[in-house]
């Protein structure tokens, strides 16, 4: 879930809020799960937009499709790619979609035609990572590709301002912070490395090591304080930014981890693998919040601010949305 | 006593001596011309063992140049008195593998230069698989990958200028899920394969397809599962069948 920082701000004082009264203690979280609509084949990326009223999908099957929230019905389908769609990212204001596909393109979509705005040539490789910067006009776009680069991109120009060398073998996603100041690249290398958004910088602020597998993921939380990053063992690893100190390792699948997506409270992460299974977790603690069996590889995730509904995109081509339950009734305290 | 006329002759000779000594490489450069050396290894395509075969270069209207025999032991060969900024056709010949042209354009330089250039070469045998080294295809797709005209250049070339040669594509599935959903996948792929090959002015009648309902036994998927974009593709194999 990716928002603008004031609406962070909200919802995370609505969560504390909540959180206080004991809504969204760990044990209570129960999840429905509705298939709501279905691509012709694998589901490789999911992303909500900042105001929860849309969501993305991106598929094997070469094609983007927009979703309304919360109730999950298919809007439209972008065609324009010519290999399958590795990921989607919506901009700060929810007007474009960013695309990355093993075309090897980038593609920036408006949101309310569907139609392609441009189309961004320059990886010499498959496109996997696609990021907006968090600005209000969304002015750059970062993509990840196997040609071991990650690109920015100048969304107003259409063209590339520059490339970021490092990695020693496949990029494979990258992120945004939400303060703007950093990007984070993940790699088959198994290192994470942060960059610095300025146009002028060309090394790696820092390298972060310790996965034992290919780092597939990572993503800052909205406070811009932690980073996550998950591996091909399953293995999710929390960081301390802008230290780079590594604040928690969770052993949190028995197969890769493809995705995660932050809420806006800063402190639950949702994770999704192939072992069929999404988690929710506490950042701060490591505790296990939910674990539910989708019963179906899972190869992307992302969820509403409050982490009310969680989107899955999945290997069967369906999508669907684990809704969460209607909040039990508190136990009573003793003595009352 | 010597005259100052003897002295004056004297050092005007070891002056003119000194400075033909100090221009001579440059003179006799100038005579010989910047050549430019090109040495490499040639290799078995399919097994990558050495192999002997005659190199040949020729200038662009056809002309031989020069050639040389790669040798047995390691593959290498070395041809030189080429020059600087010219084109030419590298010819592979040897009756045991695929004829191969390849053109490598010189660098311009003033200097003499060393570059380095290695063949593969296709044997000649009939029931030799030729294995595609990158698929032209992504995961559980039977149309050719945007880029697939790279890895399947080398190959087009060959059977143009091997005009008698006949070949059977053989494509294998991504996993054994359904058989008839394989045969079907893989059939569609030789076909995407011959009509690329057939666009590029290769007769059809010389290309068979071989579909397969399993996966290729000798390279089977991997075991653990792979991230997205990197999924195992089905090997594909040029056969020789007639030459």
């Amino acid at each position: 879930m990716k928002l603008r920082r004031w609406q962070s701000i909200v919802c995370m004082l609505v969560i504390a809020q909540a959180a206080s009264v004991g809504f969204l203690s760990a044990q209570q979280r129960t999840y429905e799960m509705k298939t709501v609509g279905k691509h012709s084949d694998e589901v490789l990326g999911v992303f909500v937009n900042a105001a929860d009223t849309k969501f993305a999908t991106c598929s094997l099957d070469e094609t983007i499709k927009l979703w309304s929230l919360p109730d999950g019905k298919e809007l439209k389908t972008l065609t324009g790619h010519l290999g399958q769609v590795n990921n989607v990212s919506f901009s700060t204001n929810g007007k474009l979609l960013a695309s990355a596909s093993s075309d090897r393109t980038v593609r920036i979509w408006d949101v309310e035609s569907g139609k392609q705005k441009s189309v961004l040539n320059g990886h010499t490789a498959e496109v996997i990572g696609v990021y907006f910067s968090p600005d209000a006009n969304s002015d750059f776009l970062a993509s990840t590709s196997f040609d071991q680069t990650v690109k920015l991109w100048d969304t107003k120009l259409q063209s590339e301002v520059k490339t970021l060398r490092g990695h020693t073998m496949q990029a494979n996603n990258i992120a945004y912070s939400y303060d703007g100041k950093y990007l984070a690249s993940c790699s088959d290398d198994k290192t994470i490395k942060i960059w610095s958004t300025d146009l002028s910088t060309k090394e790696p602020i820092m390298t972060l090591t310790g996965h034992n597998a290919h780092v597939l993921t990572a993503l800052f939380s909205f406070d811009s304080k932690y980073l996550a990053s998950a591996d091909q063992d399953g293995v999710i690893k929390i960081w301390k930014i802008p230290s780079g100190e590594l604040a928690r390792t969770i052993n949190a699948h028995s197969d890769l981890v493809q995705d995660v997506s932050f809420a806006a409270d800063n402190q639950t992460l949702v994770s999704a693998s192939l072992d069929k299974t999404v988690k929710l977790w506490n950042v701060l603690t490591g505790e296990n919040l939910m674990t539910m069996d989708a019963g179906v590889e899972v190869w992307s995730v992302d969820l509403t601010s409050n982490a009310h509904v969680i989107v899955l995109g999945c290997a069967d081509g369906t999508v669907r949305l684990l809704t969460e339950n209607a909040k039990p009734k508190l136990p009573k305290k003793g003595g009352k | 006593m010597k005259t100052f006329q003897q002295t004056f002759v004297r050092t005007f000779s070891a002056l003119v001596l000194v400075a033909c000594l100090g221009f001579m490489p440059s003179i006799l450069h100038a005579q010989i011309g910047t050549v430019i050396t090109v040495a490499g290894n040639v290799l078995d395509e399919v097994t990558r063992n050495p192999t002997t075969v005659n190199v040949v270069f020729s200038d662009e209207a056809g002309n031989r140049v020069v050639s040389s025999r790669s040798n047995s032991k390691d593959g290498s060969y070395l041809v030189t008195g080429l020059k600087p900024g010219k084109k030419y056709k590298v010819r592979i010949e040897q009756p045991e593998f695929f004829q191969a042209e390849y053109e490598i354009q010189l660098p311009n330089t003033s200097k003499y230069t060393e570059i380095s250039r290695d063949f593969l070469v296709k044997p000649l045998v009939k029931g030799t698989r030729i294995p595609a080294r990158v698929s032209p295809f992504e995961a559980k797709k039977s149309k050719l990958r945007v880029g697939a005209g790279e890895i399947l250049d080398d190959f087009k070339r060959t059977l143009v200028i091997n005009p008698n040669v006949n070949i059977e594509i053989q494509c294998y599935p991504d996993n054994d899920a359904d058989r008839a959903d394989n045969a079907k996948l893989t059939q569609d792929r030789g076909n995407a394969l011959r009509e690329y090959f057939e666009k590029a002015g290769v007769s059809g009648k010389r290309i068979s397809v071989k579909a397969a309902e399993n996966v290729d036994s000798i390279n089977p998927p991997p075991i653990r599962k792979a991230a997205k974009g990197k999924r195992y593709v089905g090997s594909t194999y040029f056969v020789v069948t007639k030459f």
